[in-house]
């Protein structure tokens, strides 16, 4: 049992070191190139590329993909429809990522203060983790109906683990002298939770933020797919468009999807570039 | 009007000594075997005194410093702070702590890191509060005090801790080895500055340190610790004139304190080394 834990803490620590050191290497070059053809040229190139495969696979085979300006054609015709079904999915998705967080971060702070607690929760929230959550998503549904109950119940589930072991790490990550400094002027529990051990946390946090705001969008659309009589989403509009063949609206769908992701990716580094000044300062030092 | 017991430390107790009677610790090792950190340790020091700590590597030192901090429980013996035991002096904010390292908090100014001590157990801080952007001023970080930890050399950091700790205006400071990190320069100039916020203070210090001239400048009392198991083996009184400036590090007597210090340091560690080797036999 320690084991797995510990592999699993080990894991979510190679998690966090590998996402902050990309998310930083990438910030460092981007605040001065970034108006430089250099930056944008190689992206700009590969688009067109990616098009071009695009729009010769399309024509070739019809029924693997539809032809790119029918995709964006369906995006032209009914932009209403996709920013209403849209924001159905994101609501679901950061309602789902809201849940989680709120939950896991409590219980890593239970976790972190209370050995007793750690015990008990690890174990299944180590078992929630090797489980493969979308196959959930049926049984929720067939326990909880068409409504936002499954797909919140599923977004937050697959949003929990990351947070909950990221949190819990970082608020062990505490130098002991630190610690002691404290404890020598006879600071609370509560009052080291507050000032030491939850700032010190959030640069795990945010790496966790980074992971989970992404997997938010997909359980939400998970869940979506899952549920046939839904009424809308962009899950839905994914499953309906195939059931009538209408490959380019399941593209435009997803097309969607992915700049909805890219964005809540955005907005996660841009708040944690805010937040975690401090630690991005050491990093330009070194 | 009632008469109250005469106070005259900050902390409301009544008397910076530190006493230490027949304090032994014991950890016991992965493979089940008993280390004994310390042997039946017995140390008074009177109020007001700067006490050093100087022994081989693992002699328990920092184990002797953080049962005095109440850090770390001793298995048998016992030991008083400021009258009463470590815990209880600790809540009544009497003990100021410099670990090894600076342990600041990076997300802080350094303003903001040396003022949080008082955020935290706020019913015991001295009134009025000590004035900290002064005592930064004076220890040479004016111009760094809205600067974030990891933006000062290590130097700089370290200095921000002292004066962390001197802050909360403690009956006792305690530091493990706070300048081992430093060059040699910047070491004496920290034992200056150090030396004049204790002249302000007065204030009980235990300081271990692993340099025999630093022991010598800085305190009344040398301490000679031998390991295996770690044991106080002599006290050396330091009598030479305060204030201390570098040029006595030139004097005679100076090096005649030196020299003392570094003989029975010598008869502790080869001491040490034999007894590791009769057990090595066994
Ligand atoms: N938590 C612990 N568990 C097991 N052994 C310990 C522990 N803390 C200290 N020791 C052992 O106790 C002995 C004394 O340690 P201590 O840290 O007090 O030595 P020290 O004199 O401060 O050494 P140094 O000068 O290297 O800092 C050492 O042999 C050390 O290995
Ligand atoms: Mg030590």
């Amino acid at each position: 049992m320690t084991v797995i834990e510990e592999r699993a803490a080990g894991l979510g620590r190679g998690v966090v070191a590998a996402t902050t050191r990309d998310v930083r290497a990438h910030r460092r070059r981007r605040r001065l190139a970034f108006l430089r053809p250099t930056y944008w040229a190689p992206f700009a190139v590969m688009l067109v590329v990616v098009a071009a495969g695009w729009h010769l696979g399309a024509e070739r085979m019809p029924y693997l993909l539809p032809p790119l300006s029918d995709v964006f054609g369906v995006l032209r015709d009914e932009p209403g429809y996709f920013v209403e079904n849209s924001w159905v999915t994101l609501r679901e998705a950061l309602i789902g990522l809201g849940i989680g967080f709120a939950v896991a971060f409590l219980l890593a702070i239970l976790i972190s203060e209370v050995p007793v607690a750690r015990r008990a929760i690890m174990p299944i929230a180590v078992v929630l983790n090797v489980t493969p959550l979308v196959a959930i998503a049926p049984a929720l549904v067939v326990a909880f109906g068409f409504g936002a109950a499954p797909k919140l119940i599923l977004t937050s589930l697959i949003c929990f683990f990351p947070i909950l072991i990221n949190t819990a790490v970082g608020l062990r990550s505490v130098p002991k002298q630190v610690l002691q400094v404290f404890q020598t002027m006879d600071a609370s529990r509560w009052e080291v939770l507050r000032h030491i051990r939850i700032p010190g946390s959030l640069p795990y946090v945010f790496a966790a933020l980074q992971i989970v705001f992404p997997l938010s969008v997909i359980g939400a659309v998970v869940a979506e797919l899952s549920a046939a009589g839904s009424s809308a989403g962009l899950g839905t509009t994914i499953q309906v468009a195939t059931s009538m063949n209408r490959l380019s609206m399941v593209w435009a769908a997803i097309f969607v999807l992915a700049l909805m992701g890219s964005l809540l990716l955005l907005f996660a580094t841009v708040v944690e570039r805010k937040v975690l000044h401090w630690h991005e300062s050491k990093q330009s030092d070194s | 009007m009632t008469l109250a017991a005469p106070s005259k430390l900050g902390s409301g107790l009544v008397d910076a000594s530190i006493d230490v009677t027949g304090a032994r610790r014991t950890y016991e090792l992965p493979d089940l075997s008993h280390l004994v950190a310390l042997h039946d340790v017995d140390l008074s020091i009177e109020s007001g005194t700067f006490v050093s700590v100087i022994g081989p590597s693992g002699c328990g030192k920092s184990t002797l410093l953080r049962i005095i901090g109440g850090l770390e429980q001793p298995d048998a013996g016992s030991v008083t702070v400021c009258g009463v035991s470590p815990k209880e002096a600790a809540a009544a904010k009497a003990l100021g702590f410099v670990p090894q390292t600076p342990a600041l908090l990076p997300w802080l100014t350094v303003l903001k890191n040396v003022t949080l001590p008082t955020k935290v157990n706020k019913r015991r801080n001295r009134t009025p509060l000590p004035d900290m952007e002064d005592l930064l001023r004076k220890a040479g970080l004016g111009d760094a005090m809205h600067k974030l930890p990891l933006q000062l050399s290590g130097g700089m950091q370290q200095r921000a801790a002292i004066v962390r700790a001197f802050g909360l205006r403690p009956d006792v400071m305690l530091m493990d080895e706070p300048f081992s990190a430093l060059d040699e320069f910047t070491r004496e100039a920290l034992q200056e500055q150090l030396l004049d916020l204790w002249e302000e203070t007065r204030s009980t210090v235990v300081f271990v340190t692993h340099s025999v001239s630093e022991a010598v400048r800085l305190s009344d009392r040398v301490v000679v610790m031998a390991p295996r198991p770690g044991r106080i083996v002599d006290v050396i009184d330091v009598d030479l004139p305060r204030p201390r400036p570098a040029a006595l590090l030139e004097s005679p007597e100076f090096h005649h304190y030196e020299g003392a210090v570094r003989d029975r340091l010598r008869e502790a560690f080869e001491h040490g080394s034999r007894a590791g080797a009769a057990k090595g036999d066994q």
